[in-house]
């Protein structure tokens, strides 16, 4: 963003003493766009969503208010705001008021870190992950605000279990990055990106087996930071209703459905952006790319793909997994991630410092992991062709219904 | 013991006194649990029952006999050809009518689809109350071949008020043969393994049922406990087996019986998987029954009053959800003195109350949904 | 090293069992959807896609209907009214046919106990509207006489099975008329066979 300011200011012929004020104005539109970008996200993907899961149920999802149902989102959202604005007789009037925000702030914080492409960054932190991290904890204040002000013992068990359960899977997800650090050796996500390379073998992801490992950890991390299925037992609709936002109507409630939708784009991008190579295009230098406006433009399409594949990845696990109990879930953190982060870490730094001295090792590994990913994957059509072809109901691509 | 006397008890205590109250995603219709819990886990979970008590054995008391078979069918509206046959074996009893062949293979033929239905909606609204919801609706449009069957068939498709006293309403239709071997073929084995690959033996649905609430075989004959979840927790005891009616003599299927496939004898899984396996044996019964269906009349020769002898009678049924049996007390007139119906649902009450002691808050939502029960048939 | 085993074996055991749900899922995202999207793409009125036995709303063939009141004694909830009146000329009138929609449970006992047939479940359904009066169906709108069994009868002149209840709940969307009582005809005014409700 920087550089954006500069060349306005030259654009503009602005004396250098006014360089932080262009700043600030280059910044705010920023802001502007990355918040838009981001709610019509969260948006258009509770419609796609709805969509996916109900031909996963087969059904059609919503197909009537606009071409295929893509207004569905708005119309929902207007409901929304006009919706009367109730605060329950008992409950604890500001911290109730108060509450959406946090978790709203804390994730939408985490756009001023995450790349478009080469240059576009809103501001390229050189502790760029400990920021994310840091930032997101803000939405357990405010799960814990929202759970604890709405006065009933069902919201404040959800609000309760959901900040132990955000605040244990922290530990995996700060783990499984610092297994990724070690050999990239910045906790900047550009840096992480300009350190991997465009084709899939030069992906952070197959770099070691401990990065693989990394890899899986943090998805898993992630997906129970977002109260997402498997691990949506704060907003389990069977047991506790909704959690902490069963006392939550109107727009208030939407704060927190747009925090949790905007999430799946923010850990789509991070996932993209540490593991898969974010916005590099095969075979094309980063400095090549930074240049030239077209590449940038093919870097960010391709960043955008990546994201949505995983994104679509999130959305087909809710639909297919139940969801764990409090306690196995913690105790798959604690017994499982943890452990498995932590000797991730020092097989890291080994791994590390062998491909320095050998870095054909580096090369064969990555060969020999992507081979992994591939077998995984064709496990996995596998099941799916001996699924289409024990029952009788033939493939069916048409999707405009 | 007195509402009053629980909430006092409880704020005396630290235990916290939770209302999963009459409306709720996952209690299986209109019932109340008054849970005192610690925290997480469950100390007891007191149900309050009678929301939807609708005084159908009362409304009996005044009713002809033949027109109160439609209203057996709300006794309980997902497995409701068990309580028409139920109802009508009862009447039979007292009148001594014998019921024709065709027309006692027909019942069977209605009751195995309605309990394939039936065991559908069970295990499909167990695995969404663990979070899956896929499962739920593969298995409702399975149920909707069943539904349009028993449509084509006696036009209702969910309350079918299809027998009468003496035999059934309707003779099969044209095509219903083919079209329920049709759906036979397409349910057994590739619908019930593909449910199996995509939620029976899921790790996480196996962890979050195994060893939750396990009940002992004299536990579960002590609380009167019966169909899937008795058999479920070890005890081979199958009215249709044991205490044959109908045309069962002449069938043959397997009872499933618990045997801890994936945790201990009598958990929830064990009640999830033995009824996906009882699917499996209806479909069996049913293959069987459409051989062997022979000629004949279908309603035997009830006269146009109905008015048993005086005296009582009992007609039990293995429906989906235990023996469901009508206990008939006739004084020689138009309607019955006194009607009382026996439903599996009402004894799993009291196992509910029982077993959720020691459980989490998410457990007893497993416990609830495993011993399949519906509201309509606890409170009548 | 036994529990080593485990631990791992847990793992892949859970991989294994999610890949595979996994897959299923997969599989049935690329299949055609069930649903019918009723009621205006559906390309056929929905009634086709209804079996013949569909018990749906209740309509009386007023040219097959003895008068002998055998539905409205069976009724377990007394939904049928059918009142029959002599009229100046000693001869017995259908005055009265209401059906009262709101409460019939379609059980269809009435059209078993018919002996003629004259009223039958139709494959309508439709009839939601925005009074409770208007679900009360009167299907006597001027005085009919019976019919009587020995008398013969040309098929045509029944109407079709659904055709009478879908006239009869056309408008029910147009503001609620009460019902004005059907007399049995005096001296002067000639009776008519069959009313045309």
């Amino acid at each position: 963003m920087n550089v954006y300011a500069q060349t306005l200011m030259e654009w503009l012929k602005v004396p250098e003493a006014y360089l932080v004020y262009v700043r600030i104005g280059v910044f705010f539109v920023y802001a502007l766009v990355a918040l838009t970008f981001g709610a019509l996200f969260a948006g258009v993907t509770s419609w796609y969503e709805r969509r996916v899961a109900a031909r996963m149920q087969s059904r059609i999802g919503p197909n009537r208010v606009g071409p295929q149902g893509i207004l569905q989102w708005l119309c929902d959202g207007v409901k929304c705001f006009l919706k009367e604005d109730l605060v329950p007789k008992e409950a604890d009037r500001p911290l109730f008021r108060l509450a959406p925000y946090p978790v709203f702030i804390g994730i939408v914080s985490t756009f001023v870190v995450l790349p478009f492409s080469a240059t576009v960054v809103g501001s390229d932190l050189n502790v760029g992950l400990v920021y994310l991290i840091a930032i997101t904890a803000l939405v357990v204040a405010g799960i814990l605000m929202a759970g604890w002000s709405s006065n009933s013992k069902w919201t404040l068990l959800g609000g309760v279990r959901s900040a132990a359960q955000m605040v244990s899977y922290e530990i995996p997800l700060a783990l499984s990055l610092l297994v990724v650090v070690v050999p990239a050796g910045t906790l900047s996500l550009q840096g992480l990106i300009r350190f991997q390379g465009g084709a899939p073998w030069n992906w952070l992801v197959f770099q070691s087996p401990m990065t693989f490992v990394a890899f899986f950890l943090f998805f898993t991390s992630a997906l129970a930071e977002g109260n997402r299925t498997p691990f949506d037992l704060p907003e389990a609709e069977s047991e506790l209703v909704a959690g902490y936002n069963t006392e939550y109507s109107g727009l208030r409630f939407l704060f927190f459905f747009f925090a949790e939708w905007m999430n799946l784009y923010v850990i789509g991008a991070i996932v993209t952006a540490v593991f898969l190579g974010g916005w590099r295009i095969p075979g094309v230098a980063w400095q090549r790319q930074a240049g030239s406006p077209l590449l940038e433009l093919v870097g960010f399409a391709l960043y955008l793909a990546k994201s949505l594949v995983v994104v679509n990845v999130i959305i087909w696990l809710r639909w297919t997994l139940p969801r764990l109990r409090i306690d196995q879930l913690m105790k798959m953190c604690w017994k499982y991630f943890v452990p498995i982060g932590m000797v991730s870490i020092v097989l890291s730094m080994l791994f590390t410092a062998l491909v320095t001295a050998v870095p054909l090792l580096g090369r064969i590994t990555s060969i020999g992991l992507l081979v992994l990913g591939g077998l995984i994957g064709a496990a996995l059509l596998r099941r799916t062709a001996y699924a289409f072809s024990s029952f009788p109901d033939k493939p069916y691509f048409k999707w405009m219904v | 013991m007195n509402l009053q006397d629980i909430i006092v008890e409880a704020e005396g205590g630290q235990q916290m006194l939770l209302n999963m109250g009459p409306q709720h995603p996952s209690t299986h219709g209109v019932i109340r649990f008054l849970v005192k819990a610690d925290g997480e886990v469950i100390s007891e979970a007191i149900p309050v029952v009678g929301y939807l008590h609708r005084g159908i054995e009362k409304i009996a008391e005044s009713m002809p006999y033949a027109g109160f078979i439609p209203f057996t069918d709300r006794v309980d509206y997902l497995a409701a050809m068990f309580c028409n046959h139920a109802f009508v074996t009862a009447v039979e009893k007292l009148l001594g009518l014998e019921v024709p062949r065709r027309a006692e293979y027909l019942r069977v033929i209605a009751d195995e689809m309605n309990r394939i239905a039936s065991h559908l909606i069970a295990v499909g609204s167990m695995a969404m109350d663990i979070g899956a919801y896929t499962p739920f609706l593969h298995g409702i449009r399975e149920r909707e071949i069943i539904n349009d069957l028993t449509e084509m068939l006696c036009g209702g498709r969910l309350t079918y008020n299809y027998m009468r006293i003496g035999g059934v309403s309707r003779d099969l239709p044209d095509g219903f043969l083919k079209r329920l071997k049709g759906f036979l073929d397409r349910f057994d084995p590739g619908f019930i393994n593909e449910f199996n690959r995509l939620i029976g033996g899921n790790e996480i649905l196996v962890r979050r049922c195994a060893h939750v609430a396990t009940i002992g075989a004299d536990e579960a004959m002590d609380m009167g406990l019966a169909g899937p979840n008795l058999r479920a927790s070890g005890v081979s005891w199958d009215l249709r087996r044991d205490m044959p009616y109908s045309c069962y003599p002449d069938l043959e299927f397997d009872v499933p019986v618990g045997r801890g496939f994936r945790g201990s004898l009598g958990d929830s899984y064990d009640r999830f998987m033995v009824r996906i396996l009882e699917m499996s044996q209806s479909a069996r019964l049913l293959r069987q029954a459409i051989e062997k269906l022979p000629d004949g009349d279908i309603q035997a020769k009830a006269p146009r009053k109905i008015k048993p002898p005086a005296g009582e009678s009992y007609g039990a049924v293995e429906s989906a959800r235990g023996e469901l049996g009508f206990y008939l007390v006739s004084d020689g007139g138009e309607t019955p003195l006194r009607l009382k119906i026996r439903t599996g649902s009402f004894s799993a009450m009291w196992a509910i109350h029982r077993k959720s002691a020691g459980c989490m808050l998410a457990d007893l939502v497993v416990l609830l949904a495993s011993a399949d029960i519906v509201a309509p048939e606890i409170d009548r | 090293m036994g529990s080593f085993g485990k631990y791992f074996r847990n793992i892949r055991n859970s991989a294994g069992s999610i890949l595979d749900g996994m897959a299923v899922t997969l599989s049935w995202m690329f299949r055609r959807p069930y649903t019918i999207q009723y009621p205006d793409r559906i390309g056929r009125p929905v009634q086709d896609l209804i079996a013949p036995r569909f018990r749906g709303l209740l309509e009386v063939a007023l040219p097959l209907c003895t008068g002998c009141q055998l539905c409205q004694r069976t009724c377990p909830i007394e939904v049928i009214l059918v009142e029959v009146k002599k009229g100046a000329d000693g001869n017995r009138y259908l005055t009265r046919f209401d059906i009262d929609v709101s409460k019939c449970m379609v059980c269809g006992l009435c059209a078993e106990a018919c002996p003629t047939g004259a009223i039958r479940h139709t494959r309508e359904f439709e009839m939601s509207c925005d009074d409770i009066r208007k679900l009360v169906l009167h299907y006597v709108t001027e005085p009919v006489l019976p019919y009587k069994p020995s008398a013969r009868i040309d098929a045509a002149a029944v109407p079709p099975v659904g055709s009478i209840v879908k006239r009869l709940t056309r408008d029910r969307h147009a503001p609620y008329v009460p019902y004005v009582p059907v007399e049995p005809p005096s001296a002067e005014a000639p009776p008519t066979r069959e009313g045309k409700p």
